[in-house]
């Protein structure tokens, strides 16, 4: 017999009145029959739902609410943690974007120019007018056949920048510069006054002798140029000549600095150089030999002057026509030359007036009465015939150590100076190209010896000097 | 060619919005517009409730359920492409969220604060008939618990909620013939289930 599916009894259950034969003869189907109307009963007394509480509904709806926000917020938070990438990405972004915008500009062609475009006015930069530096003078002090471009000069006359002076053989210029220097000018010589400003004073020397006694300030340059050659002054005493293309810078007191193309040297009181052709060479140079003073009465062994040392060298005072500084600023060259300290570089005496240079002080410089225009030439010619002599030109064996022993002077070696000097002295043969050498190293080691306070031995060096030929 | 599809095409989305109003909100609200979910809850909670109420019973645990069925919507909306039914698509995941909740606690131990009716329902005014209604209830639970997923599903979208073999098809993505077949075999196990059940309580 075969029994009722599960689905067949599940319908007849659920029929008020099952009519099914087969139940009535079979009691397991009857049995899952039973089974089958407790389930469907079951859920038959599933209650109905009732109506939603609206309290819960509000509830769940504000839990909802508050959940759509945080889910909301979340939705842009989870955003975050790729920020930092994001930022970079967008720096990077913005900065390439720039540079190609850079790039782009830079290599922009320029628009092509409109042809009736209306062209503005060029306005061209008017330079700005430097200001004007005042320009100064200088005076003549003394004059002997000496002329200008236009006339002969006169005492006290004023000469511009620029003023070309000349003077004639055996003629004679003595000037005062605006900063109270003064530059003498020997016979047949020609310079320009090149320069006259405040902080710059130039002199051309086209041939000729100059000699200059300049006070170092630091506040003016004064340079003297002779062709290719620059001499400026260090506070100094000196001369420059050129003659036959060969230009002699000596200095008597201080130092100058001598510029030539490719080489500036710096020269000493008692050296020379001479520059000929592009050769710079050094040379020794004896400085105007000054008076000697009275012997200090504290000196024991100081032995008195004789009368014709006392006196003023009637042989290195100038002729009245050439004294360039007018004596009403040094009455008595005697008393002042004593009044100046027994060395041979003690500067030249000063006299401070107040003149029209503003804005400093001017300083009056006096040569010494023996610093005289006469004999500056002189010994200009005498330094030009010992250039020019093979004997010096040659550069003994003598003449060198001659040299050893100037520059032993300058060094202050005064010891090893003045024994140099008696060895030299005491070998010395007296041919006519030494005589001026000689006169050199007796004139080193009189320096020395007054440096020393041996004033008695100085004093007869100074003796043996004054004895010997002048040329 | 493309404008007649594009006018079928909306057409058939103007039909289906008339036929399912839910639908616009659907879709807005899967496009993350809180007021239309908001609205959409106004409009489907009594029917979700229903589905809960018949699954779960009368249980305390029911606002949270509702409240986690809504929140799984919220989910599944995201795949959600407007070609079916919003109470459809709604009665499915209630069902699940009811099932799991009934083996969850079949798993845990009985929760005394599960008796506590929050409501008033018309079988308690009589509290015999209200005892039989809580036994029946808490069969009908315990019988589902023990059934597969599959069963579970189709009995209780048939014999709980009153669907046609051809909707559950849908909601389970099932030929008619499976699912009326999944629902004999679900019957059986209820039957087994509850005679089982029934054997136990005195």
């Amino acid at each position: 017999m075969k029994h009722l599916t599960h689905d067949q009894l599940w319908e007849l259950a659920a029929a008020p009145t099952p009519a099914e034969p087969h139940l009535d003869t079979c009691l397991t189907c009857l049995s899952a029959l039973d089974d089958i109307k407790a389930a469907q009963g079951v859920l038959r007394l599933m209650p109905e739902p009732p109506v939603m509480p609206a309290a819960m509904a509000k509830r769940v709806e504000l839990k909802l609410a508050d959940e759509l926000e945080a889910r909301q917020a979340r939705r842009w938070t989870s955003w975050w943690p790729s920020m930092p990438r994001l930022a970079f990405a967008a720096v990077a972004v913005t900065v390439l974007a720039v540079g190609a915008w850079v790039l782009a500009k830079q290599t922009r062609v320029e628009p092509p120019v409109i042809a009736d475009r209306p062209e503005l006015p060029i306005v061209t930069p008017v330079p700005a007018l430097a200001p004007s530096t005042p320009k100064l003078t200088a005076t003549v002090a003394s004059a002997k056949r000496a002329r200008n471009s236009t006339a002969a000069l006169k005492s006290t006359q004023t000469l511009s920048e620029g003023s070309a002076l000349t003077t004639e053989k055996g003629g004679a210029l003595w000037l005062r510069l605006p900063d109270g220097s003064r530059a003498g000018l020997t016979g047949a010589s020609e310079m320009q006054l090149a320069k006259l400003e405040a902080k710059a004073l130039t002199l051309d020397l086209e041939r000729g002798n100059l000699a200059l006694v300049v006070p170092h300030r630091q506040d003016r340059v004064l340079t003297v140029r002779a062709g290719d050659l620059e001499v400026k002054d260090l506070g100094t005493q000196f001369l420059v000549s050129r003659e036959m293309g060969r230009i002699v810078v000596a200095v008597e007191e201080g130092s100058v600095e001598v510029k030539v193309p490719g080489q500036t040297r710096t020269v000493t009181a008692g050296r020379a150089v001479s520059y000929q052709q592009g050769q710079l060479d050094e040379l020794a140079w004896l400085p105007a030999i000054k008076p000697v003073s009275k012997p200090e009465p504290q000196a024991a062994n100081d032995a008195p002057p004789t009368p014709e040392i006392a006196s003023a060298p009637s042989a290195l005072v100038e002729e009245q026509t050439d004294k360039a500084p007018p004596p009403p600023e040094v009455d008595d060259p005697a008393a002042e030359w004593n009044a100046v300290p027994p060395t041979v570089n003690s500067p030249p005496v000063i006299d401070v007036q107040t003149q029209q240079y503003p804005p400093a002080v001017v300083v009056t410089v006096t040569p010494p009465a023996w610093f005289s225009l006469s004999e500056v030439e002189r010994r200009m010619n005498d330094l030009r015939r010992q250039v020019a002599s093979p004997f010096t030109q040659g550069g003994s064996l003598r003449q060198m150590k001659a040299k050893e022993i100037g520059r032993m002077a300058d060094a202050g070696d005064n010891l090893n100076a003045i024994d140099a000097a008696n060895d030299w002295l005491r070998y010395a043969h007296d041919p006519p190209e030494e005589q001026f050498v000689r006169r050199e190293v007796l004139f080193q080691k009189m320096r020395c010896l007054r440096r020393l306070g041996r004033l008695p031995e100085a004093d007869l060096v100074r003796r043996e000097l004054e004895a010997l030929p002048s040329r | 060619m493309t404008a007649l599809l594009t006018s079928s095409h909306m057409h058939s989305d103007l039909a289906l919005i008339e036929v399912d109003p839910l639908r616009a909100l659907a879709l807005q609200a899967r496009a993350g517009e809180s007021l239309a979910f908001t609205q959409l809850y106004e409009r489907t909670r009594e029917q979700a409730w229903r589905v809960l109420y018949r699954v779960v019973g009368q249980s305390p645990d029911l606002e949270d359920l509702l409240q986690e069925a809504y929140l799984q919507l919220m989910k599944a909306l995201k795949g959600y492409r407007g070609d079916s039914k919003v109470t459809t698509f709604l009665h499915r995941v209630c069902v699940n969220v009811g099932l799991m909740h009934l083996r969850s606690k079949r798993r845990r131990p009985e929760d005394p604060t599960d008796e506590l009716p929050e409501h008033e329902s018309p079988e308690s005014t009589d509290p015999e008939r209200a005892a039989q209604v809580k036994q029946a209830a808490l069969l009908v639970q315990q019988a589902l618990a023990t059934m597969s997923d599959e069963k579970a599903h189709v009995f209780t979208y048939h014999d709980l909620l009153g669907l046609k073999p051809e909707e559950i098809s849908e909601l389970v993505d099932a030929p008619v013939n499976t699912v009326r077949s999944r629902l004999n075999r679900a019957r059986v196990d209820f039957t087994a289930a509850v005679t089982k059940l029934k054997g136990r309580t005195p």
